[in-house]
């Protein structure tokens, strides 16, 4: 994919100017689309993020949110690019998609995707993909762990013009109203996409007024290859070489008893990489199917976060040009159609943890411990005693992995997700939900001379009525590796109590109903430790221990603390 | 709307000869939408009709055909012209609609709505209304049992322009295509639905040219309102009083071990009638909510199937008619509950609403049938990786009569589909039908005896298919009538490939595999009067047909 046109003559500074400006642009699409946003998973989980384009398809900037999206964004631009030249697109012709098996990533994310351009021609296209609260199918929320085909998962929206020369397309929009749950809030949501690309359209314009057509463009690619080479560069660092690595999910949803193995094989010669993920789990019968868009987005993360740790490259399409990558058909990373793929999020954080995994053994020393690397997902759908319906959101975290030179940070995003929790207050106002808890669990950090974050614990109330849970975690059974005999990190678990005392354990994914005065309470896995736990400062773990992150009792087992 | 009687200018044979004609259309665009459709439930279950509505919304024919559409098809075509006024429609137009809670009965029921113009004016409209094979939502054929909100059941389609000038909505279709298990089934039938209003406009185009559009339109007015007079007089010759009856249902197939009630009070009143369903069991978590279409429909057939069957069968039936459906109810719940099961119930308020009307016209209802229309669908993906689905329907045994024995295997009431052929049913699905006989001793005994019910073995050949199984009456038999005894109650179980026996609960979704066979069992019909009077010969005949067994001749019939 690489351009090689030698020498630029374009000005430096220019170039850095025009490329921070994009970011900046990149970065007010986003603010735009959050703040205009109705739904708490986007307003408070900031899921959601605004991207821009070149007409090739390839990324220009993203904003700073949820790096997974950054790519999987890219083949639905494709597919759009692909189904319908920009030569045949309009001023105010906006598109909109979320089939997976067109590009998309699953179906509640829902992409909006707008041409921009400057006197007549067209100069880029401006792009946003929100995580919208509900797309109808089997559970409130649209992302059912026990479904087992993508039409259980909600509405299926082909590529389809949203917008024909600024004309709201009235078929689609009555269709999309009837069919998600609450449909105010996901019209609103729409909008807030359509708002942002058009913020980014409008300052796309400015830029283009200022500089020109030409001249842009031909910044762009340059743009684009100069990350292309520091990508290469970076990755001539690493030593040429086979790394492999596998992980394991806790099963699909489905079949609850049957853990499914992720397998990765980097190949790393002279500036490129090749990621084979032959010897991972055939595609499962539940929703934990990862399209290639997922398994694309978490790789070039992860290639990311090695290549470029201090983030001196800028962050664009070029950086992933040197990137090849073997999904086996049919595999859980490749899945065909129609397996379901609603909670492909999971997949996504192990295929980045693997991926990172197998860099680990080029270069311990860069890449930390295994994370808690779970990202539960939490919907709560129902009804109010006065018959009003509600379905809201949880995003809970476990800790990070430790690195050679520092502890696992505790209860965070790592990797390719980077939402944020629902502050309880949000939560409490668009559910009969009280929160009870929301702490660190102790001894949940893998053990280490630099020991793994800590996961968190969490105690629900339900406080009138039933509602349905969609309850997604990871890491109930398999744990998050230490390195260097640093040890694992907690395991994650789950469990209701319900009203009557009675305790009903939930086996890493479950849709379950609760009752008023049923209580669910939640641990998050802990991060891998790094280095022989004996080996840890003593002032550090008393510290732990006065902080409340590790109990005596685990101090002088682990540790060997007296 | 009182009943007008015909202006004398108004020749009877012509109208007469136009009814007919409109009976004909109907039934030839009846035979256009099955012959062309590519489903087994079209093609083989004739599950779809056609009809002619005027330009108000009043059916004017219906092919002979599925009862419960006519009275379905109202409320969407009216749905239809609130959202698309007749005057802002065009030649070339047609409206596409599903969505129960905008009129329509259950997800899979697509309705194809088309103007008919005669020289720019249009004249009536033309539709067809067919049960998909699958629409989408949480199991293949898309009535999941176990659904508790619509969203689950499928894809809903608001009221919508299919076509504009011929051309289809592109993205109305892209739309479809993508949110349905089947897609080239799905719009093979949906084409046929086109076609079948297509043919209904270019005969009435052809009827409009010899007589003229504007003495059509009258002679329109004046068919219903000819029947509006003929069903007026036939509730007149009805008994004045108030009649109740009640019945239960086995459960909503989510909350397994509920019975639900149906109740009806019907007040005949002069030329007038109300039926009034207060007390019915609220709506249900489970899909067997029917909303009001299904309620006008059952008591629409009842009036005929109790006065005079030929009565011209259009929208003046209706007027003499009356509903109190409660909110929030069985018989019209509120949205989002879910409906797709919908049809379990219907027959429920068929069967009330004749219990009811038996106390004023003795002889002309039988004792209670069977009614049940059991549906089991299977959807999956056959060796080579081609999606299927397919269903079969099975009816179970009619009533008894005061004067004549009840019906082996019979649809009756407001369904009025066919069973899918064995050999249609191996064609379509990778499964094996070993056998379909009559149930002995499943009639209900009596004077008159009850029909049979029939069983039916099917066996899984390859692979695994997700199966999803409706049936009624497993808990709550057809109560025998004048001392006669109650059918047989339905029955279903799965023998699995590791010979375990799975009961079938009366409704479930679940998975079977190669190896596994269902064996269902559906429900007989009710007797009437006394076993011990039913005439030896009678008995004898029975033993010989092995209706029934030696042992119940015996015990029950007293044959020693």
């Amino acid at each position: 994919m690489s351009k090689t046109n030698g020498k630029s003559s374009l000005d430096p500074i220019t170039v850095e100017v025009i490329r921070n400006k994009l970011d900046g642009i990149a970065n007010e699409m986003e603010l735009t689309l959050v703040r205009s946003a109705f739904s708490t998973i986007v307003k408070e989980g900031l899921d959601a993020s605004a991207s821009i384009f070149t007409l090739e398809g390839e990324t220009l900037a993203q904003a700073i949110a949820i790096p997974i999206h950054l790519v999987t964004l890219l083949p639905m631009v494709r597919h759009l690019l692909a189904e319908k030249p920009v030569s045949e697109m309009s001023e105010g012709d906006v598109f909109v998609m979320n089939d997976p098996y067109l590009g998309g990533t699953h179906l509640p994310d829902i992409a909006v995707i707008m041409p921009v351009f400057y006197e007549g021609q067209p100069i880029a296209i401006s792009a946003t993909m929100t995580h919208h609260q509900d797309v109808g199918g089997m559970a409130p929320g649209s992302t059912p762990t026990n479904a087992t085909e993508i039409f259980q998962e909600g509405l299926r929206i082909p590529l389809l013009k949203l917008m024909d020369r600024g004309e709201l397309n009235q078929t689609f929009m009555a269709i999309l109203r009837r069919n998600v749950r609450i449909p105010e809030v996901v019209t609103g949501d729409l909008m807030a996409e359509i708002s942002a690309c058009s913020i980014g359209a409008r300052r796309l314009k400015e830029v283009a007024a200022t500089y020109g057509n030409n001249f842009l463009i031909s910044v762009f690619d340059e743009l684009l290859d100069r990350s292309e080479t520091m990508t290469k560069e970076a990755l001539r660092r690493i030593p040429d070489g086979t790394y492999s690595y596998t992980d394991y999910l806790d099963n699909d949803g489905v079949d609850l008893d049957c853990m499914v193995p992720i397998t990765v094989t980097a190949r790393i010669t002279e500036g490129d990489i090749e990621l084979d993920f032959e010897g991972s789990s055939p595609q499962v019968r539940g929703p934990f199917n990862c399209v290639p868009s997922g398994s694309l987005a978490a790789a070039c993360f992860a290639l990311r976060a090695v290549t470029d740790p201090d983030q001196l490259i800028p962050n664009n399409g070029g950086c992933f040009r040197p990137i090849a990558l073997r999904l086996p058909p049919g595999s859980i990373v490749n899945p065909n159609e129609p397996a379901p793929v609603g909670c492909r999020t999971s997949t996504i954080k192990r295929v980045t943890s693997v991926v990172l995994g197998a860099l680990r053994k080029a270069v311990p020393e860069q890449v930390p411990a295994d994370p808690g690397g779970e990202e539960v997902i939490l919907h709560f759908g129902g009804r109010r005693a006065d018959g009003r319906g509600f379905v809201t959101s949880q995003i809970l975290i476990g800790g990070s992995g430790a690195a050679k030179s520092r502890d696992g940070v505790d209860v965070i995003e790592t990797d390719a997700t980077n939402c944020m929790n629902i502050p309880a207050e949000a939560l409490e106002l668009e559910a009969p939900i009280r929160v009870h808890r929301a702490s660190l669990a102790p001894d949940s950090g893998g053990a280490g001379e630099r020991r793994g974050g800590l996961g968190a614990w969490l105690e629900y109330e339900i406080l009138e009525g039933e509602m349905t849970i969609t309850y997604r975690g990871e890491r109930h059974f398999c744990r998050a590796a230490g390195s260097e005999a640093g040890e694992a990190g907690g395991a994650a678990s789950a469990e209701i109590v319900r009203g009557d005392g009675s305790v009903h354990s939930i086996p890493s994914k479950e849709v379950a109903r609760m009752l008023a005065g049923d209580r669910l309470i939640i641990r998050t896995a802990g991060g891998g430790g790094f280095g022989d736990p004996k080996k840890r400062p003593r002032n550090e773990v008393r510290a732990d221990i006065e902080n409340g992150k590790v109990t005596a009792k685990a101090a002088a087992e682990a540790y060997g603390f007296e | 709307m009182a009943g007008k009687t015909i202006p004398h200018e108004v020749d009877p044979i012509l109208l007469e000869v136009i009814r007919n004609k409109l009976d004909g259309i109907a039934d030839e665009m009846e035979m256009t939408l099955v012959r062309s459709a590519f489903s087994v439930i079209v093609k083989e279950a004739l599950d779809a009709s056609a009809s002619l509505f005027t330009v108000a919304g009043e059916p004017l024919a219906q092919s002979v055909a599925i009862p419960a559409h006519l009275s379905m098809l109202v409320p969407m075509v009216a749905t239809i012209l609130r959202n698309y006024p007749v005057e802002t429609m065009q030649e070339g137009d047609a409206y596409l609609m599903n969505d129960p809670y905008d009129g329509a009965s259950h997800l899979p029921d697509v309705a194809v709505v088309m103007p008919v113009f005669v020289e720019g004016r249009p004249i009536a409209l033309s539709a067809a209304l067919t049960h998909h094979q699958d629409i989408g939502g949480m199991t293949p054929a898309s009535v999941p049992t176990n659904a508790t909100e619509i969203f689950q059941e499928g894809l809903r389609i608001p009221p919508l322009r299919l076509l504009r000038d011929g051309q289809f909505d592109e993205t109305l279709i892209a739309l479809l295509k993508q949110n349905v298990r089947l897609p080239d089934v799905f719009m093979g039938d949906l084409n046929a639905q086109i076609a079948c209003c297509s043919i209904g406009a270019r005969r009435l185009k052809d009827l409009a040219e010899t007589y003229g559009g504007n003495l059509l339109s009258a002679l329109f007015a004046d068919l219903l309102d000819r029947s509006e007079r003929m069903v007026r007089n036939a509730i007149a010759g009805l008994p004045d009083g108030t009649y109740r009856h009640e019945l239960k249902m086995d459960n909503d197939g989510v909350e397994l071990d509920r019975r639900l009630t149906i109740k009806v009070t019907v007040v005949i009143a002069g030329e007038e009638i109300t039926f009034d369903f207060t007390g019915t069991s609220p709506q249900a978590r489970g899909p067997i909510n029917a909303v009001p279409a299904g309620a006008l429909g059952a008591g629409f057939f009842a009036i005929k199937a109790i006065t005079d069957s030929s009565i011209p069968n259009n929208g003046g039936c209706f007027r003499p008619l009356h509903f109190e459906l409660p909110e929030g109810s069985l018989v019209n719940p509120r949205e989002p509950a879910p409906v797709s099961c919908r049809s379990v119930t219907l027959k429920a308020i068929v069967g009330c609403v004749l219990g009811a009307l038996r106390e004023a016209a003795p002889d002309r209802v039988p004792a209670d049938a069977s009614g049940e229309l059991m549906l089991v669908h299977f959807g999956g993906r056959d060796e080579s990786g081609k999606p299927y689905i397919s269903s079969q329907l099975l009816a179970g045994g009619s009533g008894a009569g005061r004067h004549r024995d009840g019906t082996d295997v019979i649809e009756t009431d407001v369904t009025n589909c066919m069973n899918v052929p064995t050999e249609a049913l191996e064609m379509s699905a990778p499964v094996r039908v070993h056998s379909l006989r009559l149930r002995t001793d499943s009639g209900g005994a009596g004077t008159q005896r009850g029909g049979l019910g029939c069983e039916q073995t099917i066996e899984m050949l390859s692979g695994e298919a997700t199966m999803t199984y409706r049936g009624e009456r497993h808990f709550w038999v057809s109560p025998g009538h004048a001392g006669g005894s109650s059918g047989a109650a339905a029955a279903g179980w799965i023998d699995r490939n590791d010979g375990r026996r799975e009961e079938m609960p009366s409704k479930m979704v679940t998975q079977v595999r190669r190896g596994d066979r269902v064996t269902i069992r559906t429900a007989g019909g009710a007797g009437y009067g006394e076993p011990k009077a039913r005439a030896a010969a009678a008995v004898s005949a029975d033993i010989e047909n092995g209706k029934i067994s030696q042992d119940v001749a015996a015990a029950v019939y007293g044959r020693s």
